[in-house]
């Protein structure tokens, strides 16, 4: 997570599991985060990009919803940098 | 990752490198080896661990594709080298422990009501062969950076699908309600609560006159279907791209407008990149005119070389392939081998061929019984869905 520091990442997992709506651990799970949502893929077995992540908040691909409208950028950026940084993570 | 990052390298490299072979109008033809369709990425995930591993691409968990050659000439795709592109978590194994308990709700007809399965089994008995193709497949060919599995030619399959025709269940509910112009399929994913409905449920709405041909699928290539394709009931409508195939089909009903989920008012909307989605655009509901050559890949022995590969025309049935392997200069005609299995099912077509030692470019076009081309390069579009285009389907091959 290329420049991403301690209190970025604090914010992006905040965002992750309570900021966002619809919150990306009610249908993610992210064993950082203590997110155990089942009905989207488990992000600790994706391990996507920060740039994935990022492109999949702004886009909503599949059934998943887009979050340009209801993110500020510094939000989206801290949950991408975030889910880089913990999926797969212990 | 590797795979696109090395497919857009190598576009790059094309385009710079002086490369490129000039198609018959002038247009430069993009070689793109076959190399990145071998077999890669996790271990298959566990709803799917059935599948032929070395016959896979695995994009992630949701998204596995089929190696280029792993179609094989048979015309039917067999299910273990069978895509899969599912939106959402499939459900788990209890849903096919009794399959003709599985309920489904019907609307928008005289007599609403749900039917198990098993009531369904009484009304009818209908067999179709279908394509079913992701709407994406072909993304990986696009050089825009659209988010989702950069598919190549492998996210599509053709295969026998039996069940009961709609339009049986829809007679025996005493019709579609006046006023009816969409048939709209819901899956039976178990949406968490805190979520808003339409934000992530698949469901579909297709013009109501698809509902002639579709049929609630409970047959595979002649296996229950498996839940990685929908089963224990899966909506098929044949001549559609993949999204309109509900799996896992709970609810369908004929309604005057389109659903009001996301997936159908601003997602699977064709639109110029950088655009929002909007109800406004075309939806993607029937499929164009394809093709594609699976043999040969990368390279072969000088003499007598049998090119083939599989077409379609999506709702119209395929007439013509020809195939090039100048890169698009000059064509022939292929012919078509094995059965034909209707209209939206594909052909397998061959071209005996005397190639020296030497590069080339081998490519396809399909022509439908509407006299549609299929096109040499398919534009842009924001979620790179469908690259059609014999240009980049094309492969680089080198016989020895």
């Amino acid at each position: 997570a290329g420049g991403a520091d301690e209190a970025m990442l604090e914010l992006g997992r905040q965002v992750f599991l309570t900021t966002a709506e619809p919150p990306c651990g009610v249908c993610h799970t992210l064993a950082n985060a203590e997110a155990t949502g089942t009905i989207a893929p488990n992000l600790d077995t994706m391990r996507p990009t920060a740039e994935e992540v990022r492109n999949a908040l702004m886009e909503g691909p599949g059934a998943m919803p887009s979050y340009a409208d209801t993110l500020s950028d510094e939000e989206i950026d801290a949950v991408a940098e975030h889910v880089a940084a913990v999926a797969g993570a212990e | 990752m590797n795979m696109s990052t090395r497919i857009r390298r190598r576009h790059f490299l094309v385009g710079a490198g002086g490369t490129a072979v000039l198609g018959a109008s002038g247009a430069s033809v993009a070689i793109l080896p076959a190399i990145a369709q071998d077999a890669q990425g996790g271990s298959l995930p566990s709803y799917a661990d059935w599948k032929n591993p070395e016959a896979m691409v695995i994009h992630t968990e949701l998204t596995l594709e089929t190696v280029r050659d792993a179609i094989g000439t048979s015309v039917v795709t067999s299910n273990d080298v069978f895509f899969i592109r599912n939106n959402l978590n499939p459900p788990s194994e209890e849903v096919v422990q009794d399959r003709d308990a599985w309920e489904v709700s019907f609307e928008g007809v005289a007599n609403p009501r749900t039917m198990t399965l098993g009531e369904l089994k009484t009304l009818g008995l209908e067999t179709v062969a279908t394509i079913i193709q992701c709407s994406g497949n072909g993304r990986g060919l696009f050089d825009h950076d659209a988010s989702g599995a950069p598919w190549r030619t492998g996210a599509a399959g053709c295969a026998v699908w039996s069940g009961v025709p709609v339009r049986a269940v829809a007679e025996e509910l005493g019709g579609s309600v006046d006023g009816a112009r969409f048939m709209t399929s819901t899956g039976g994913e178990e949406l968490p609560e805190e979520v808003n409905r339409d934000e992530i449920v698949v469901e579909r709405s297709v013009p109501l006159e698809a509902m002639e041909n579709a049929i609630l699928a409970f047959e595979m290539n002649g296996a229950p279907v498996p839940i990685a394709h929908g089963g224990p009931l899966r909506m098929i409508v044949p001549g559609y791209y993949g999204i309109n195939n509900v799996k896992y089909v709970r609810t369908v009903a004929f309604t005057e407008e389109e659903s009001t989920a996301d997936i159908q008012v601003s997602g699977y909307r064709v639109r110029p990149v950088g655009e929002s989605g909007a109800p406004d655009q075309p939806s993607m509901w029937d499929m164009k005119v394809k093709s594609w050559v699976i043999h040969p890949l990368m390279e072969t022995t000088s003499g007598r070389v049998l090119i083939y590969g599989v077409a379609f025309g999506g709702t119209n049935p395929v007439e013509r392939v020809e195939v090039s392997t100048d890169g698009g200069e000059t064509w022939e005609d292929a012919e078509f081998t094995g059965p034909d299995l209707g209209r939206f099912a594909w052909r397998v077509f061959v071209l005996p061929a005397e190639l020296e030692p030497g590069d080339y470019t081998v490519t396809s076009r399909a022509t439908d019984s509407q006299g549609n081309v299929q096109e040499q390069t398919t534009e842009p579009n924001h979620r790179a869905y469908d690259y059609a285009g014999w240009d980049r389907l094309a492969v680089g091959v080198t016989v020895v």
